[in-house]
């Protein structure tokens, strides 16, 4: 019977419904997330086959995490302090100048 | 049995081989299964072109597309995750109320959406939120599938099953009603005490949910109203159709015009969302069985049938709830549908509505006994392991099996006492 399972369990099965629903629920009620595009650098471009690895590194990612959780803490340590809802709407207009 | 019956027995035990065990999609599997049964039956002469051309049934399948049109609108507008939003906001962190909330929104939702497109949106619901509180997701989406196969049993439009079954027993939507919402809303407490019992420890400590508001989640407000109206009048209008002398195929058709009228969603895009997969899997399985039906075969596993039961009105509708309730756990509760409602028709001298009623309750409770019954845990099992979470064969079997008992147990109750089947 496991066996049998385990088949039906590997067939192929969109998940699209809940991947968008997801995404709504994360906007509301889950840790924020952001998506970034980075392209590789013109120097490194006889390493292209590496640099899509990184994706799926894990190292890479949670080097990726720390350097958030260090440029976040050191950029508002310098911040003065003002009210947060104005600091974060200057965040985003500085964001979307980059 | 003369070969020619021997030849469609084959075709419909390979359909449901096929479909139960995936080995093709579901769709595909009905639909050559309909060419083998429509070939044969024209080479033997079992039937005639034109016989054949009305095998698949206009007004369910009207009704089913009416439907899906009705919620898909719906679901876009935002009602459906907004109940899903006010339920995690009311639990207020607790784990234990979240868990009952989360039963209560996947039976409620599931009485209007299709059974994979609420369990998928419970689902997300349900990881997103255990995930910000800690916790595991397992006990909520192991219990939201199982509160889904059960949402919806008591109305008409509830499952695909129900349609089948109300459509050719004439059944109208407040009958349905009438015959089997206080066993449903039992069979909800029932459960939700059973799953609450069987996850009790594993439920997390209390931890504050993120403040929000639900109604602020609503991007289309116009949208949302439209909906909101067209789902007061296409319910309303399920209430009274039979007094109004329409059918219901024809209100879920009605319905679903104006909703695609009054939404200015882009109607090739809500085609799209429908779910194809049963719509041909029914037409499909419709004219395997109606294949079955020319040879006669139906016809005497309903004499089987009664004198299997001995004319006896309680042991006959115990029969048909338990063995549409086991068979539902193996293979298609469409396919279950389509197969019995031509028996039933055959049989006279009993209880019909009670048969019928038997009939409604077991292709729904045995949708979710194992991880294999229906398309809806296996949905479930998947978002989890999407999720880094596996729950195994048997963990969900060992619930699964316990809750589809204890329904099955307390609907023989229920059917028995209502229509007064022992004298």
């Amino acid at each position: 019977m496991s066996k049998i399972w385990k088949w039906i369990k590997s067939r192929k099965r969109t998940l699209v419904k809940y991947e968008e629903a997801k995404e709504e629920f994360e906007k509301i009620i889950g840790r924020p997330s952001i998506r970034l595009v980075v392209e590789l650098p013109t120097s490194l471009e006889d390493v292209r086959d590496e640099f899509q690895e990184l994706e799926n590194d894990e190292e890479f990612l949670e080097a990726l995490r720390r350097f958030v959780e260090d440029y976040l803490k050191e950029r508002l340590s310098r911040a003065p302090q003002r009210p947060r809802e104005q600091e974060s709407g200057e965040a985003e207009a500085s964001d979307e100048s980059v | 049995m003369t070969s020619e019956s021997m030849i469609f027995v084959i075709i419909y035990l390979f359909t449901l081989l096929s479909a139960a065990l995936e080995m093709v999609p579901i769709s595909v599997a009905a639909l050559l299964g309909a060419f083998l049964t429509v070939w044969f039956g024209l080479s033997y002469g079992v039937f005639t072109y034109e016989e054949a051309t009305g095998f698949i049934d206009m007004k369910i399948l009207g009704l089913l597309i009416g439907t899906m049109i009705v919620f898909e609108v719906a679901y876009r507008s935002g009602i459906f995750r907004l109940m899903a939003l006010y339920a995690i906001k009311l639990s207020g962190g607790d784990s234990r109320l979240l868990f009952i909330f989360v039963c209560l929104t996947s039976a409620a939702v599931s009485m209007f959406l299709s059974d994979s497109t609420a369990l998928l949106m419970i689902a997300a619901a349900a990881t997103t939120i255990s995930k910000f509180m800690d916790q595991d997701p397992a006990p909520y989406v192991v219990s939201a599938a199982i509160m889904v196969n059960l949402g919806g049993t008591s109305t008409l439009i509830g499952s695909v099953s129900n349609m089948i079954i109300g459509v050719n027993a004439e059944l109208s939507f407040t009958e349905f009603i009438t015959y089997l919402a206080p066993c449903e809303f039992a069979l909800w407490a029932l459960t939700m005490a059973t799953l609450y019992f069987n996850y009790r420890h594993v439920l997390g400590e209390k931890k504050a949910v993120p403040t929000y508001s639900p109604w602020e989640s609503v991007e289309d407000k116009s949208l949302f109203n439209k909906s909101a109206l067209l789902l007061v009048l296409f319910l309303g209008l399920f209430m009274i159709h039979d007094k109004l002398n329409l059918s219901p195929e024809a209100v879920a058709l009605g319905c679903a015009v104006l909703a695609l009228s009054l939404s200015n969603l882009d109607p090739s895009d809500i085609f799209r969302s429908l779910d194809w997969e049963t719509i041909f899997f029914l037409s499909g399985f419709s004219i395997i069985v109606k294949g079955l039906e020319g040879t006669g075969l139906l016809a005497q596993l309903s004499q089987g049938f009664l004198a299997v039961s001995g004319n006896n009105p309680p042991l006959a509708t115990a029969i048909m709830l338990w063995m549409s309730g086991l068979a539902s756990s193996v293979v298609s509760n469409i396919a279950v549908a389509l197969t019995f409602t031509p028996m039933i028709q055959e049989i006279q001298g009993l209880n019909t509505t009670a048969l019928w009623s038997a009939l409604v309750l077991g292709t729904n409770l045995g949708g979710a006994a194992t991880p294999m019954s229906g398309v809806v845990v296996v949905m479930a099992m998947n978002t989890l392991k999407r999720e880094g979470t596996t729950v195994s064969f048997s963990e969900f079997t060992k619930i699964g099996s316990l809750t589809t008992i204890i329904q099955l147990g307390f609907s023989t109750i229920y059917l028995i006492a209502r229509f007064g089947l022992v004298s």
